[in-house]
């Protein structure tokens, strides 16, 4: 699937100064196309996480248009967007992002038990592939930062999504588990899936097919 | 979480049950009262403190001359009237206190017999007795007042009222076990004639004629005896229960609002907390409706296995501790009957679920509406 962003531009009104509006992502065009690994990559507080929102389905942007193949999302009502999210995207949150009341295998069901549907197949075959088997029945409190992020890497595949997003999937990761990751999304486009990246991993270029910087909320590249 | 519903469910059935209970009590002393007017020798007001004997199950007696029935009989306004007759027992077999014993007339009375028939169905013979709920003696067990003999032919239901520590028989047996008590001077009364003596008369009114009427014809013309209302005697009771009553519904509702309170803010709170966790589920694909009913289905499973162990824990509570709390008010306490306590228990059930709801349905819609963008973005 193709994503376009047409003119996109996020401005978000600061609480704590009143109206003060602050832009986030300023205007801005881009295009993802499937069966290619987009990175963005910028520094803190640059709207990274907000731009790949905007494209994700999550926060409706201020001005412009998201189009996936040339539909524009945002015109969907709350319940065809949800449901569109669940069944076409996949999303890596940034930081912790486990239910703490289900277990790692239930946390990776959990997008298949929103609409009542059940893929205990699949879920254990991502288990196995993330190399976290020992770990399935345990609780999200008593494991480790990587663990925790192959987890959610595996519950954002689980729909086998035609798009997927990653905020920052390496973030608590050592090398060997980066690299890990990113041959593991690298084989996700190359099996014809859109995917976005947002990262600090100077690695990551070596397998984007393109790089975008964003640097105080401009966009790059 | 569990448990603030379970303490709102346990409020709510707790305080229904007793003053259920209270009510319950009352009605049932009414019943045992069972007369307009009672006519007791003037002593037993002064000497015996006849009110207590009724209300409170001290134990009395006292007579008058046989006489007096006949007399009472002509007074105009009487309607039904039946004799009774009064005499407490030493200690015995049965029971570890001196117990009540309470004759009637078969012929005549309207007052006792309606009781026994519930327990019994049959006429109580001579030398048979009826005991009270309370009282450790068993149908076809032997017991002995003053050496005398008697057989224990039925036990009453629960009253909740001095009837369960009391002893009943005919007239006849009671005029004998009064004679037996003479001879072994265990009398305090020595010189009554036991054939000819009655301790009270009791008196319903005539259509047509007011109670009032009759207690004065009755007061005015014989000194020796004194009629009072039995309405007059229970109302002390009355207001007392009122009051109780009172306090504990005001009670109830004011833990009820607070517990109320306190489980909006827990729910409130709880949710406050996972928003991350809901904003992951947005993202996954939960729409803003699937969030809140999960939220809700979350909250009402909490609220209903908090009420299930509230109403249970209730029950246990005032079941073990019926007695205690009977005799902490000094009120007549007659838990309802098993349907009635099932009802409530319903109903306290649905209150408190319907609390939970309510404070389940806050938080819901609060998350409902949850920034996700917003909260998606932060690390931890
Ligand atoms: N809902 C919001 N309300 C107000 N300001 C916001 C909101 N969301 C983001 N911002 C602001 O927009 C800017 C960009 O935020 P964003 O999270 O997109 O940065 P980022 O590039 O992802 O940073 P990081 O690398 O730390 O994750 C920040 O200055 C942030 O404070
Ligand atoms: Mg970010």
């Amino acid at each position: 699937m193709e994503i376009s962003a047409k003119d996109i531009k996020k401005e978000f009104i600061r609480e704590a100064a009143g109206t003060n509006v602050y832009t986030a992502v300023n205007t801005c065009s881009m295009e993802l196309k499937p069966g290619s690994l987009t990175v963005l990559k910028g520094r803190s507080g640059g709207g990274k996480t907000t731009l790949m929102n905007m494209l994700a389905g999550i926060l409706k942007p201020t001005e412009g248009q998201i189009l996936y193949d040339g539909r524009d999302i945002y015109s969907m009502n709350d319940d065809e967007l949800s449901e569109f999210r669940n069944k076409k995207t996949g999303y890596v949150p940034q930081g912790k992002s486990a239910v703490a009341s289900l277990t790692v295998r239930e946390n990776i069901l959990l997008p298949c038990m929103l609409f009542g549907e059940n893929a205990e197949d699949k879920a254990d075959d991502l288990i196995k592939r993330f190399d976290i088997e020992n770990i399935k029945n345990a609780y999200p409190e008593e494991l480790s930062g990587g663990e925790l992020r192959r987890m959610s890497i595996a519950r954002a595949l689980i729909r086998e999504p035609e798009i997927l997003f990653a905020d920052e999937p390496t973030g608590d990761l050592d090398d060997e588990n980066t690299e890990l990751v990113f041959k593991l999304l690298k084989e996700q486009a190359k099996m014809g899936k859109t995917v976005f990246v947002v990262t600090h991993e100077d690695t990551a270029e070596e397998y984007a097919d393109k790089v975008y910087l964003m640097r105080g909320g401009k966009l790059e590249g | 979480m569990i448990l603030i519903a379970a303490f709102l469910s346990f409020t709510v059935f707790a305080g229904t049950i007793v003053s259920a209970s209270l009510r319950n009590g009352f009605a049932s002393l009414n019943d045992r009262l069972g007369a307009d007017i009672m006519v007791v020798p003037h002593e037993a007001i002064t000497k015996s403190n006849f009110e207590n004997m009724v209300l409170q199950g001290n134990v009395g007696y006292f007579y008058m001359d046989g006489k007096y029935v006949d007399e009472l009989k002509e007074v105009e306004g009487v309607g039904k009237l039946s004799a009774q007759y009064y005499l407490a027992s030493v200690k015995s077999g049965c029971c570890s206190m001196r117990v009540q014993i309470i004759g009637f007339d078969p012929e005549t009375d309207f007052a006792i017999q309606p009781w026994i028939k519930k327990a019994n169905g049959k006429p109580v013979g001579y030398m048979d007795v009826v005991v009270g709920n309370d009282l450790n003696a068993f149908v076809g067990d032997e017991l002995s007042f003053f050496g005398e003999k008697v057989k224990v032919a039925a036990k009453l239901d629960k009253t909740g009222t001095s009837y369960d520590t009391a002893v009943f028989a005919t007239g006849d047996t009671v005029k004998q076990l009064i004679k037996a008590s003479l001879n072994k001077q265990l009398n305090e009364y020595a010189d009554i004639d036991a054939g000819n003596a009655v301790s009270c008369v009791l008196i319903d009114v005539a259509e047509g004629y007011s109670i009032d009427e009759v207690v004065n014809d009755i007061n005015i013309h014989n000194k020796k005896i004194e009629a009072i209302r039995a309405s007059d005697m229970i109302s002390g009771v009355s207001e007392s229960l009122d009051g109780v009553s009172e306090l504990v519904k005001t009670l109830t509702a004011v833990i009820w609002i607070l517990a109320l309170f306190v489980l909006i803010i827990a729910f409130y709170m709880m949710t406050g907390e996972r928003k991350k966790e809901f904003a992951v589920m947005r993202v996954l694909g939960a729409s803003r409706k699937k969030l809140a009913a999960i939220v809700l289905s979350e909250g009402m499973f909490i609220s209903a296995i908090g009420c299930v162990t509230g109403v249970l824990f209730g029950a246990l509570v005032i079941v073990s501790f019926s007695g205690a709390i009977e005799s902490s008010l000094g009120l007549p306490f007659l838990l309802p009957g098993a349907l009635d306590t099932v009802l409530v228990a319903l109903i306290s059930s649905l209150l408190s679920i319907l609390a939970g709801a309510g404070a389940v349905l806050l938080s819901a819609g609060r998350i409902s509406k949850l920034d996700t963008g917003k909260i998606i973005r932060s690390g931890e």
